[in-house]
């Protein structure tokens, strides 16, 4: 957990990084680091969302899972790395 | 609901509210109307969203939700109306419940209120009226043949009882038109110049409409639309603007391009249900086309839910390869390309694409 918290505090004093978390596929939080402006449940839950809805399209579709997820938004840029199970989002 | 759910919602509702107010754009005004909605309170919705058609008049995801509040209201009202209808039976009650299902283009609904009506108040000329549009509908939904038929029946019926009911006599003479029997048309064309009526546009049909068509037989041109020998006439208001080819071939060369480059195997261009491919696309279920269209929708619901503006691009990447898309409103463009590929210029040239294409229809927020 250490180690994660470690890597975190990294990416947080990038530039321009607003929060980063690690989230199960199925919406739980390992671990986190978010600005006060987000509201981890709705980050957990949407970002859980997204990913199991593309994994599931991906699936139905004959297709091999995904390892990255880069999605761009007027006022951010949410990133996703999956592997089998957790998800990483900043 | 308990107190402290409303006050949350009202908060809620304060802070969009204000952000409509401080930064107007299409999304904060969706939001409001969204919270409006959730509430029921669809009458602010359509409020909210006719205020920000005002400042964004193009903006794709109002319309689509001042629509559906529109509708929402609507089916409140059929609510309220099919229980008055149950204590208290009335014309007038009867009527505005089938041009409610009308609008809503529940046709046979629609029809069962006006035989309803029709069988408690036979000499009421609207229910009879209402009762053709609502064949009307149904037969230029699924040109069946018996329903057009009906439909003629119908509104010479009420041309019968009411012979200065112009809006029977300009339905009845677009159908005629349609079909293709200008001759059957004309004595009603003649009374709607008669009457004052702007009729250039079916008068234009009539004259586009086979030459031979002196012995036309109506029941026979219902036939052949059914079987599809012949089509119905669109009218020009409904045709498809001419200078519309043109931009679909520059998109169609746009997309060839970006095909021909080398490191892109799949590109698309993707409109609501409609799209334009090139490259390795089998057909419209290609798993390519199903998986932009899905990852669009859900990144334009993670983007507003997050707070984050409108979403516009996304890059996946898996053993697949790399899939990029760009998206703006309901216009959607997508690659596929190999590992590796120059993402960032491919992203770019699918962002020219899009705001090119929103150009020509004069588009965009």
């Amino acid at each position: 957990m250490n180690r994660m918290q470690d890597t975190m505090a990294v990416l947080r004093e990038l530039g321009g990084v607003r929060g980063c978390a690690v989230i199960t596929l199925d919406g739980l939080i390992v671990a986190k680091s978010l600005d006060a402006s987000f509201r981890q449940d709705a980050v957990a839950a949407l970002a859980s969302f997204l990913m199991q809805n593309t994994e599931r399209t991906l699936h139905e579709n004959g297709m091999e899972p995904l390892t990255m997820l880069v999605l761009q938004a007027n006022y951010a840029r949410p990133s996703s790395c999956a592997s089998t199970t957790p998800t990483w989002s900043c | 609901m308990q107190l402290i759910q409303r006050m949350r919602i009202w908060k809620e509702l304060k802070r969009l509210e204000q952000r409509v107010r401080e930064e107007p754009s299409p999304t904060s005004f969706v939001d409001l109307a969204q919270v409006h909605i959730n509430l029921g309170e669809c009458d602010k919705a359509v409020e909210v969203a006719e205020e920000g058609l005002a400042l964004f008049p193009q903006s794709v995801e109002l319309q689509q939700l001042r629509r559906f509040a529109h509708r929402s209201l609507l089916r409140n009202r059929i609510h309220e109306l099919r229980e008055r209808i149950a204590f208290g039976p009335n014309e007038r009650l009867h009527n505005e419940l089938a041009m409610i299902l009308l609008e809503l283009g529940d046709f046979a609904e629609a029809r069962q209120v006006c035989e309803d009506c029709l069988r408690r108040f036979p000499e009421d000329p609207a229910a009879r009226l209402a009762l053709a549009q609502a064949l009307l509908g149904n037969y230029y939904r699924d040109l069946a043949s018996s329903e057009g038929a009906e439909a003629i029946r119908c509104l010479s019926q009420v041309l019968t009882r009411e012979p200065d009911s112009l809006q029977a006599r300009r339905l009845l003479a677009e159908l005629l038109c349609r079909l293709g029997a200008p001759h059957a048309a004309r004595p009603h064309l003649e009374r709607l110049v008669d009457a004052g009526e702007e009729v250039a546009e079916l008068q234009q049909m009539a004259g586009e409409a086979d030459p031979d068509g002196c012995a036309e037989d109506v029941d026979r041109l219902l036939a052949a639309v059914e079987s599809g020998e012949i089509s119905l006439q669109q009218p020009r208001a409904r045709r498809k603007p001419l200078g519309n080819d043109e931009g679909l071939g520059q998109i169609r060369d746009a997309l060839a391009r970006m095909v021909d480059s080398g490191s892109v195997t799949k590109a698309a261009y993707i409109r609501g249900s409609k799209a334009i491919a090139r490259g390795a696309i089998r057909d419209g279920k290609d798993p390519f086309l199903r998986i932009v269209r899905s990852l669009a929708k859900s990144g334009q619901r993670f983007a507003r839910r997050l707070d984050i503006g409108n979403f516009s691009k996304a890059v996946l990447e898996g053993p697949f390869g790399t899939i990029c898309i760009c998206s703006y409103g309901e216009v959607v463009a997508a690659i596929e390309c190999t590992l590796g590929s120059d993402v960032d210029a491919l992203l770019g040239q699918l962002q020219e694409l899009v705001a090119s294409s929103l150009l020509q229809r004069g588009g965009g927020q």
